[in-house]
């Protein structure tokens, strides 16, 4: 087979090649290790595992030879973002801090994952710790838009969904905490899950704000996603917020959308979005219609407040996560420091060896939780929280899924982050609600700009109804077709 | 909020930033203070309890995987009335 048909098929269909041996593990790793290698200028990847990826290949292979009864990820070369935990793997969250971290644990995720003997191909390039949505703060360069390379591919997650996108990974995990998954999805034309929180175990995730983070997968298509994570949700002792109930009462659909109900917030239609990117979300609400879907309009008192409560709330446990880096505790330590004291050595290495990025949010969390602030702040962003679970739950009792845009303006360019990163803030309007309340939600891509960007639309649910957004998704992935 | 201000809460945060990075930081500061004074003064009444399952708990229908650390635990120094009593520790030591 052609480097190419290789790399253009789903998970299902890799793992029927693997089955009637029409390929093999190795020759499917060998060509993302390719690819990779020709695409290198992307920065997707921060650490490649050559000679590990394809001794697990030559086991799947074996393991396929000898007509084993196998996971259907068994020989899929897969990659992992750089702050998920992995044996014996650097994973260094894009920071400086972390350049040289091994850890001696994987988390859950990448160990369900090898459990299945998928490949791990290495991991992907983020901004560091989590912090941002272009993937330009990460201290190892930024990742490229492998459909247009003078553009972001989103982040936090960019280099999993740049990977993915670009024929490097068959699929890849990412983690969202404010969109981190969703955003990249939607810039590279890709399916990209941010899953009901506590549905997937975030023991050995690396913490930005641990009341909001997920791991979850980015695919090619609603199928392939489904497949990874089906392999990754479930209760997990080592994280007593994974909680997932194996029986959720998910409506099931099939063939077409004639019992769902579909809202759309009309807060979010009067937000500015350019007029591309309103077309296609326009252009979906019908398509939804012609497919049967009831769509009705819903008004959410307050939902835009949301990007408030979010960076008050995800600042403030960000400064207290990450207060552990100081070079003597955890962290690496800079050539020539000098300081007089403890105190003064802490801030000598704290400030050079995180990214400004970093530093400005752990800023703005220890002013948010300051004793003068922390009532009027970040108390009342907690309630803010609980106030829009409520609201949005209450929009789901009469209503099967939300349907919203990801993001409301078209891929950025690289480089214009650090020039206003409060408007690429505000930008994040359209995911952070469903992020605030633990729902889960599927971004998926809906049509195409005049420049041959993509565009993306994301459909909410229930806590843990996942199930329904991969089945409507799937309709709506015929339906383009 | 002025440079001082800021460079308080530099202090506090165990960052050292320079003069430059401050100035460039309190207009940002500023914007985020202020979505999050206009989020202050909304009023959210009481919030009534979340849908679906809010508490933690291990299920007995759920197989658990295997407490890694157990081995860690069965080797931790016993404890009599809040002191630890020596135990004996295999391997070479230091």
């Amino acid at each position: 087979m052609m480097q190419e048909d290789i790399l253009k098929m789903g998970i299902n269909e890799a793992a029927l090649a693997l089955r009637s041996k029409k390929i093999s593990s190795v020759e499917l790793t060998r060509a993302c290790l390719e690819r990779i290698d020709q695409n290198a200028d992307t920065g997707a990847f921060i650490t490649v595992c050559r000679e590990n990826a394809l001794q697990k290949a030559k086991i799947a292979d074996q393991m396929i030879k000898n007509g084993e009864n196998l996971h259907i990820l068994t020989g899929i070369p897969m990659a992992i973002k750089d702050n998920i935990c992995t044996k014996g793997i650097r994973t260094t969250c894009a920071s400086r801090m972390l350049e040289g971290y091994i850890p001696t644990y994987g988390a859950t995720a990448a160990e369900k994952l090898s459990d299945t003997f998928a490949v791990l191909l290495g991991k992907t390039n983020m901004d560091e710790f989590g912090m941002g949505s272009t993937t330009e703060n990460s201290a190892f360069g930024a990742t490229h838009n492998p459909l247009n390379k003078n553009l972001s591919a989103g982040g936090s997650s960019g280099g999993s969904a740049a990977a993915v996108s670009g024929g490097m990974a068959f699929y890849a995990l990412g983690s969202d905490t404010g969109g981190s998954i969703r955003l990249p999805a939607a810039f590279c034309n890709l399916v990209g899950l941010c899953p009901t929180y506590g549905a997937i175990s975030r023991h050995g995730l690396i913490a930005y704000a641990s009341s909001l983070d997920r791991i979850a997968p980015i695919a090619k298509s609603a199928k392939d996603c489904k497949l990874v994570f089906d392999a990754l949700k479930g209760a997990d002792p080592m994280d007593q917020t994974c909680q997932y109930p194996f029986t959720t009462s998910s409506k099931s659909v099939t063939g077409d959308l004639k019992n769902v109900k579909i809202a759309v917030i009309s807060q979010f239609l009067d937000q500015k979005m350019d007029a591309g990117v309103k077309n296609a979300f326009s252009s979906t609400l019908l398509r939804f219609k012609e497919l049967g879907a009831q769509v009705e309009y819903v008004s959410v008192e307050n939902v835009l407040h949301s990007v408030g409560a979010y960076y008050v709330i995800s600042c403030a446990e960000a400064s207290s996560n990450l207060a552990r880096y100081d070079g003597v505790r955890v962290g690496a330590i800079p050539d020539g420091i000098c300081a007089e004291n403890y105190h003064e050595f802490i801030q000598e290495v704290r400030g050079k060896m995180l990214g400004k990025e970093v530093r400005r949010r752990i800023m703005l969390g220890t002013f948010m939780l300051s004793d003068e602030n922390r009532e009027k702040y970040y108390k009342n962003a907690v309630k803010f929280k609980n106030h829009i679970t409520v609201a949005l739950e209450s929009v789901l009792d009469r209503y099967d899924l939300i349907l919203s845009p990801v993001y409301a303006d078209t891929p950025p360019a690289l480089g214009n982050f650090e020039k206003s990163p409060v408007s690429f803030y505000e930008k994040d309007v359209f995911c952070l609600p469903f992020s605030l309340a633990g729902l889960p939600s599927l971004a998926l891509p809906c049509g195409e700009l005049a420049g041959g960007m993509p565009v993306g639309i994301q459909i909410s649910a229930k806590k843990f109804c996942e199930d329904l957004l991969f089945d409507v998704a799937q309709i709506y992935e015929e339906a383009l077709k | 909020m002025n440079t001082k201000d800021l460079k308080n809460i530099s202090k506090l945060s165990g960052i050292k930033m320079s003069e430059d990075e401050l100035a460039s930081l309190e207009a940002d500061l500023e914007k985020i203070r202020a979505m999050a004074d206009a989020m202050a003064e909304l009023d959210l009444g009481d919030a009534t309890a979340s849908h679906g399952v809010s508490v933690s708990e291990l299920r007995a229908d759920v197989p658990q995987k295997a407490f890694e650390h157990q081995g860690l635990t069965d080797a931790a120094p016993l404890c009599e009335d809040g002191y630890v009593k020596t135990v004996s520790v295999k391997g070479d030591g230091l």
